[in-house]
């Protein structure tokens, strides 16, 4: 299978500011990757390297085996906040979408549009967040992209424009095979509809991989205090806490736990997220 | 049709749920034998998952026997898992109703009630899996 | 590409190309009325000498016409259009994509920001270069009587409202807007920042680059004192000044200083009782002193008859920077953006 994109040592600074330091990713095509982290970690600036917003500073970036340029055909991308013009109505993003992409899908755009129930004729500065962010999603998924790039596009939204908004995305999916990354710092939405997870803080990959693979190579291991755990080979240590009595631990590993010494328990995908958030940010 | 839901915090993986709810209602006789179930696109476009998850579930019904694929058609019902089933257990029900009654005699409230069924049914699951 | 071009120039488009069609009308109407006070003064058609007096009555009636007001309605217009597409067509062009984000969505659409940029450029600057040029010739057109009978077309504000000139100013008014926008991000500073450059490229023109690019001449010839003169003089030091007015048709005065015989600036000092206001009849002893001295003026200018040669000249410049601003603006907009 290809890869939807390949990072190898990318690294992007403003100056001073570094956003993303050696990063180094290998995402398989054909997922909903969820790219998840703290603000100011670097989410959007890895989706901007991704189609071609920006350039690295160091290392490489490549999306769907090509080097990312601004205007392909193959990669959409709704930004952050979802802007739209304001001053043009739904219809003419549409018509713009159908002048300036070479594989407009016109029949999808008019069908979501109609689906999701927006006016053709109301200014886009009219709608509500929901509504622009529907909009932006119909413009970037109606010209057929392989690859659809999400920077927090639910961020600002109600519970009910969120759902919304994920349940057409996933329609797209379905429909059409694409590939998606999309970042959030919501890790109960991408738990319910990502099946790969990055996870980005403080401007590294902290880990990344199948969420089936994730849930399975994570356990929190509770016991009582012991300072120097040393949990044999293929067994990290993802964050340690430890009280006057008692250690937990969360441990990332490929063989199973089975030293009496340690109550081991499952971890959901938040719980994973938090762990890498927590020991990233110290 | 039937349409499904997901319970995020019940702790039973999403393939699971959808599996079990396509059995709970053909048990229940709200599918039968030929009836057609809701496109990967539809369940998705309803519960916001990711259409492996809903594929995975079919796959997983098709194996057991449940459901069939027809290529360009959908997704079918092939075996219920009868109707009045249910109604077959008639002494199962009542021996439940009797225990019920004794718990309830001695002072179980219906919290408590509850939480001992569970306890109890999933230590006997685990034990068995 | 254009579709979306012209979708989003529509506003300014619009309200610009209306304030034109109401001075076009203008110039229209008041056409006749220019041509009928050219005829009635005798003006039109007429000879040599005759003409000198026949066309000061003919500017003295069109003064207090209608017509007179049009005509510095329209040269203001032509002045103050460059400013104007620079601030409210170039510089809101890829600021206003920057400051909202929507350049996000624009680019990631299959269009390369190089051809993006290039579509609007010569969209914006093709309409800007037609609407002045059409007000422009209109105007030169209409003025034509009234430049023949004053002969000043040379005029830093008559040349600039006359010709290819205007077109040049407005074109690189606009792509220096579009440059502001690019590089500082932010509408109104943008807006602010094209403001200044093109007020002082409109100002530096004729007194800095307009002076270079033409044909100069310089004369000396003996000073006239038997017209009219000016002195000025200080009272203790009895420094003087004299200025005459040069007797140059059509021509644009760069310098006009009087000379001693050695060529120095003549600076007196006077001859208090010939000259000045202790003097006596000083109208009469005044300038007979002066012819003793044998004074010169000195006269630097651009023959009038260097118009068009000087007009193509300042056109050329103007539309190279807008040239190169136009490549450097494509090269910034690929190469870096964030």
């Amino acid at each position: 299978m290809t890869s939807a994109l390949i990072a190898d040592a990318l690294t992007k600074r403003y100056g001073r500011r570094t956003a993303l330091s050696d990063c180094t990713l290998d995402v398989p095509a054909g997922h909903v990757v969820g790219l998840v982290g703290p603000n100011g970690a670097g989410k959007s600036t890895l989706l901007q390297l991704a189609c071609g917003l920006l350039d690295p500073t160091a290392g490489r970036i490549e999306v769907l085996g090509e080097r990312p340029v601004s205007g392909s055909p193959r990669v959409g991308f709704v930004a952050q906040d979802t802007p739209v013009y304001p001053n043009l109505t739904v219809a003419e993003h549409l018509r713009m979408g159908a002048h300036l992409n070479t594989g407009w899908d016109a029949g999808l755009a008019e069908r979501r549009i109609a689906q999701v129930g927006l006016d053709p004729a109301q200014k886009a500065g009219k709608l509500s967040g929901g509504q622009r962010a529907q909009l932006a999603l119909t413009v970037a998924a109606a010209k057929r992209p392989e690859l659809l790039l999400l920077d927090e596009p639910v961020a600002a939204l109600d519970p009910l424009a969120r759902r919304n908004f994920l349940q057409s995305l996933m329609e797209l999916t379905a429909e059409q095979g694409m590939s998606i990354v999309m970042s959030s710092h919501l890790v109960a939405d991408l738990e319910r509809v990502c099946d790969y997870l990055i996870v980005l803080v403080a401007s590294r990959v902290r880990v990344a991989g199948d969420v089936d693979e994730l849930l399975a190579g994570h356990h929190r291991l509770v016991g009582a205090r012991r300072d120097r755990a040393d949990l044999g080979a293929g067994r990290a240590v993802v964050e340690q806490r430890h009280t006057d009595v008692q250690s937990t631990l969360v441990v990332r590993s490929t063989a199973p736990i089975d030293d009496p010494y340690w109550q081991v328990n499952r971890m959901d995908l938040e719980d994973i997220v938090l762990a890498y958030m927590s020991e990233g940010q110290r | 049709m039937i349409e499904f839901h997901l319970d995020s915090r019940s702790g039973v993986a999403p393939y699971m749920q959808l599996i079990q709810q396509v059995r709970h209602a053909l048990r229940l006789g709200l599918l039968h034998e030929g009836d057609k179930l809701p496109t990967v696109k539809e369940v998705v476009g309803q519960v916001a998952i990711n259409p492996n998850t809903v594929s995975k579930a079919y796959r997983e019904l098709e194996y057991e026997g449940l459901v069939a694929a027809r290529p360009g058609l959908g997704t079918f019902v092939t075996r219920s898992l009868g109707s009045d089933s249910l109604g077959k257990h008639e002494p199962l029900r009542r021996g439940l109703e009797g225990w019920l009654s004794e718990a309830r005699e001695a002072g179980l409230d219906d919290e408590s009630i509850e939480a001992l069924f569970l306890s109890t049914f999933r230590a006997f699951s685990e034990a068995r899996a | 590409m254009i579709w979306m071009t012209w979708r989003q120039f529509r506003a300014p488009a619009s309200v610009t190309g209306g304030l034109l069609v109401v001075l076009l009308a203008g110039l229209a109407l008041t056409w006749v009325d220019v041509s009928d006070l050219a005829a009635r003064a005798g003006y039109t058609g007429c000879q040599g000498d005759a003409c000198a007096s026949a066309g000061k009555t003919f500017l003295q009636s069109v003064q207090q016409n209608l017509a007179h007001d049009m005509h510095l309605a329209a040269i203001a217009t032509l002045i103050l259009l460059p400013v104007l597409l620079g601030i409210f067509w170039g510089a809101p062009l890829v600021a206003r994509e920057l400051e909202s984000g929507t350049y996000r969505m624009v680019f990631s659409q299959t269009v390369s920001r190089g051809r993006w940029l290039l579509v609007k450029l010569v969209f914006g600057g093709v309409a800007a270069a037609l609407g002045t040029g059409l007000l422009s010739l209109m105007l030169s057109r209409w003025a034509q009587p009234i430049d023949a009978a004053s002969a000043d077309r040379l005029n830093p504000l008559v040349f600039a409202a006359r010709g290819l000139v205007p077109v040049g100013y407005a074109a690189l008014a606009f792509v220096v807007g579009v440059t502001a926008g690019l590089l500082l991000r932010r509408t109104v500073t943008a807006m602010a920042v094209t403001l200044l450059v093109v007020a002082g490229l409109q100002l530096a023109g004729p007194f800095l680059v307009r002076p270079l690019l033409a044909d100069r001449v310089t004369t000396t010839t003996p000073l006239n004192v038997d017209g009219r003169f000016g002195i000025s003089m200080s009272e203790e030091t009895k420094e003087m000044q004299i200025h005459v007015e040069p007797d140059v048709r059509g021509a644009w005065i760069l310098s006009n200083t009087t000379v001693t015989p050695t060529g120095a600036e003549f600076r007196g000092p006077a001859d208090p009782t010939l000259c000045g206001p202790e003097a006596p009849r000083d109208n009469e002893t005044c300038p007979l002193w002066l012819k003793k001295q044998n004074l010169g003026q000195q006269l630097t200018y651009v023959e009038g008859s260097q118009f068009w040669p000087l007009q193509w000249r300042e056109f050329g410049l103007l539309i190279a920077l807008t040239a190169t601003l136009s490549v450097f603006s494509l090269w910034w907009i690929r190469r870096r953006l964030a």
